[in-house]
């Protein structure tokens, strides 16, 4: 409950902040598994993803997270839009998450070209990247509400 | 009461051991069930720990096989470090962990260690040729950490789910820890507040009887002989307490019934002491009265005796009653309808305890006001015979218990002796008259022909002097004979009758049948006496004379005659006398009637007494044994005599022999 409330301030706070840099990083692409027949997501389906409220898909496959490594900008881009919380916070969460229920970080990939090709391996998977110009033709784009 | 064999006592302490039996069974089954209870808790823990340990250890193999892949590129540690994962994550499925979300939890796991085996294997095969393929290595080890992560993520969850299961399972055996012995010493208190109840009531109820018993004792020791021993139980004490009280009641009861028999003892006692100084019957009755009503608690009571000529019954003595009922009660006819004649007449006891019963012995019970409402009337009874009644009444109803039904009788059997004591002594003191009456009579005729034999003797030695030669004449001489003869004929009679009496007293008379003609003796005997009777101046009127013989003794049939003609003679002097003489079927009767100076009817039965005489008139001689000796000859003859009298009418005896006296007494 106290939780769910700093996420609640969390997310008031993130949406004041957000116009301002959203500017900066105008690019969030997700993707999925090809053999996914998902098309569109919203913003929180994502959060959930993430932070493994959700984790299995419709047809009952499990969610496989690729994140980015912390220091990219992608995963600021992701952490500020999508997420609307800090590294810190985030850093908290899966502490008290990996001691509570076990659960730890999605895996972080390297570069946006590591992520399209371990989506593209890997079913059950999705992750995000940053630029427009990699080959999305292993991978399905998902269209999110609100993030074009 | 009745009691049943087994005492509760024993029945108690019975109860007890079977209590105590059934109480050793329930805390061994008590203990073993708790304890089992707990037991399986430990075994549920300790394979719940089992579990966290293989989730422990899986997760250690799954750190070193992935640091095997990643840093260590070594396939022998990896394969060491993966087929322990493998065997610890089959060891948990084999053993199938109850919560079906840690179950799921390590089928995940399983899966994803599968998985991640694949890609290990791509990862190890690719490594053989590292410079070329280090874009592929770097994309497999991406994805292998997937599987890691998910491995990783459902051992964790395991752990931390059966962490919680231990941790309540713990808290679950750790509250319960006491509960055997609390099942152990719960019973205990149980049986011992049971054990301890019984044992405290027995006990008390023990010491409860024997306190009352014992205090019972003392009071019965003291002579409280009213105590009553309360029965609490149906026990052997309470068995005790039923026996003591029976025999105190006993014990009390035979105390009173002495008291009652010594009282009446005493009672009796004082009667018979009084009537041994009572000489008269009436002091005797009033005796009987007093003591009777005194201890019967009667209002009246009176006894009545039975008249010498047993047609009515005399009140002797009565006590309680008004004048008016004395003077109703004082003679009444034996045939009359009354408690006291029926009594009398039937020999029989009536007690009527109340009103209804009286009346049935009543001829008109109409008035009930005048009637007892209850009493008590017995017959006095002497040797078989009623000589009369006792009887006592109560205005109230009365019960008569068996003792005071006996008190009455006994008195009524004493008071019975008593009068028969008295009434012989009064005969005795008359009997002793009769005979001082008889000894001066007796001595005066004597001493009359004895002083004029006495006389004349004197006479004739005065006349005769024989120193002057003087001698009476011879006629003075015949008549001193003839006088003096007279005069000794006169005394031999006299002597003959007192003789012929003695003789009877001792049964010595003897008689000499034979038949003879009844007809001539009298005739003989009217000629001998021709001149007496010619003194007398009485003429002789036989309006009868049948011939006829009898068997008798011919000498004392003329002596019965000469005493009733002599009677006739003596008694009626200057009137005639009538004989008859008649013949009857097997009988005869001699009637001699004389008209003179009769005898009065209370005397009549006396008159053939011994030494009894109708008159006391002095001119007129005779001891009074003459009708004595004629009955007792008469009677000697089977045969009868009796009187007729009218006073100064004249007399009528009457002598009835029979023809021939009965074979036997001859």
């Amino acid at each position: 409950l106290k939780f769910s409330r700093i996420l609640g301030f969390a997310i008031i706070l993130g949406a004041f902040t957000l116009p301002a840099k959203s500017q900066e990083h105008a690019h969030l692409i997700f993707i999925v598994h090809p053999n996914n027949p998902i098309k569109d997501l919203t913003e929180q389906e994502i959060s959930d993803f993430y932070f493994k409220k959700a984790r299995f898909w419709k047809d009952g496959s499990k969610i496989r997270f690729f994140d980015q490594s912390p220091n990219s900008a992608a995963h600021r881009t992701f952490m500020q839009r999508i997420l609307k919380k800090t590294a810190r916070e985030i850093d908290l969460f899966w502490i008290s998450e990996k001691n509570y229920n076990g659960q730890g970080a999605p895996v972080a990939a390297p570069s946006d070209e590591m992520v399209i090709s371990s989506v593209a391996s890997l079913p059950g998977s999705i992750g995000y990247i940053s630029s427009t110009d990699e080959d999305l033709s292993g991978v399905k784009k998902v269209f999110v509400k609100g993030l074009e | 009461v009745s009691f049943v064999q087994s005492s509760s006592i024993v029945r108690r302490f019975r109860l007890l051991t079977v209590f105590l039996g059934i109480f050793l069974i329930l805390e061994f089954v008590g203990i073993l069930i708790s304890s089992q209870t707990y037991l399986s808790g430990l075994k549920k823990l300790n394979r719940v720990n089992t579990f966290v340990n293989l989730a422990a250890s899986s997760i250690v193999n799954l750190n070193s096989a992935t640091d095997a892949i990643e840093n260590n590129h070594s396939k022998t540690m990896y394969e060491a470090a993966e087929t322990e994962l493998n065997t610890a994550l089959n060891t948990v499925i084999e053993m199938h962990p109850a919560s079906p979300k840690v179950f799921g939890l390590f089928v995940d796991a399983q899966k994803s260690a599968k998985e991640l085996d694949l890609k290990a294997k791509e990862v190890f095969l690719l490594s053989e040729n590292p410079k070329k393929n280090a874009l592929a290595i770097s994309k497999d080890l991406l994805i292998l950490k997937q599987y890691e992560l998910d491995i990783n993520e459902s051992l964790r969850g395991a752990q931390i789910e059966l962490s919680k299961i231990a941790n309540q399972l713990f808290t679950e055996l750790y509250s319960n820890r006491l509960n055997p012995v609390l099942v152990a010493f719960g019973l205990a208190i149980l049986f011992f507040i049971i054990a301890l109840r019984i044992g405290l009531n027995t006990s008390k109820r023990l010491g409860e009887s024997l306190n009352y018993i014992l205090h019972a004792t003392d009071e019965v020791a003291r002579g409280n002989l009213n105590f009553k021993v309360p029965v609490l139980d149906h026990d052997e004490i309470g068995r005790l307490s039923v026996a003591f009280s029976e025999m105190v009641k006993n014990l009390e009861a035979s105390a009173r019934n002495e008291r009652i028999a010594g009282d009446r003892i005493s009672r009796l006692q004082d009667i018979t002491a009084e009537f041994s100084r009572a000489l008269n019957p009436e002091t005797v009755g009033n005796a009987v009265v007093l003591h009777g009503v005194a201890e019967l608690g009667a209002s009246g009571g009176y006894v009545a005796t039975i008249s010498a000529n047993r047609e009515t019954l005399e009140l002797l003595s009565a006590s309680g009653y008004s004048e008016e009922m004395f003077e109703k009660r004082r003679s009444a006819s034996l045939s009359a309808r009354m408690p006291s004649t029926i009594s009398a007449s039937t020999q029989i006891s009536f007690f009527c305890e109340n009103i209804q019963e009286v009346a049935s012995l009543f001829e008109h019970p109409s008035d009930p006001s005048q009637m007892p409402q209850a009493l008590a009337s017995v017959p006095l009874l002497l040797e078989g015979k009623s000589i009369g009644s006792l009887t006592f009444t109560f205005n109230h109803g009365k019960i008569f218990s068996p003792e005071e039904r006996d008190f009455v009788i006994a008195l009524a059997d004493l008071a019975s002796q008593a009068l028969q004591r008295a009434q012989l002594y009064d005969d005795a003191q008359k009997a002793i008259q009769v005979r001082e009456e008889f000894l001066s009579i007796a001595s005066h005729e004597l001493k009359t022909p004895i002083t004029s034999l006495k006389m004349q003797l004197q006479l004739a030695q005065m006349q005769t002097k024989p120193e002057q030669n003087l001698a009476p004449t011879p006629q003075k001489l015949a008549r001193v004979f003839a006088v003096s003869i007279n005069q000794v004929n006169r005394l031999t009679s006299l002597v003959d009758d007192l003789l012929d009496v003695s003789r009877f007293e001792a049964g010595k008379l003897s008689f000499d049948f034979a038949e003879f003609n009844l007809a001539s003796s009298l005739k003989e005997v009217l000629e001998r006496f021709e001149s007496a009777l010619a003194v007398a101046k009485c003429p002789i009127e036989i309006l009868r004379m049948d011939e006829v013989s009898i068997v008798a003794d011919n000498f004392r049939i003329e002596q019965v005659i000469v005493n009733l003609l002599s009677n006739a003679m003596k008694y009626g002097a200057g009137k005639p006398i009538q004989i008859t003489l008649t013949q009857k079927e097997a009988t005869v009767e001699l009637a001699f009637r004389d008209q003179g100076i009769g005898i009065p009817l209370d005397k009549q039965a006396v008159i053939f007494g011994r030494f009894e005489r109708a008159s006391n008139t002095q001119n007129i001689g005779g001891l009074g044994l003459g009708l004595y000796i004629a009955k007792q000859i008469v009677e000697a003859h089977h045969g009868e005599i009796k009187v007729e009298s009218q006073p100064e009418s004249g007399s009528t005896f009457t002598l009835v022999l029979p023809l021939k006296p009965s074979p036997k007494t001859v």
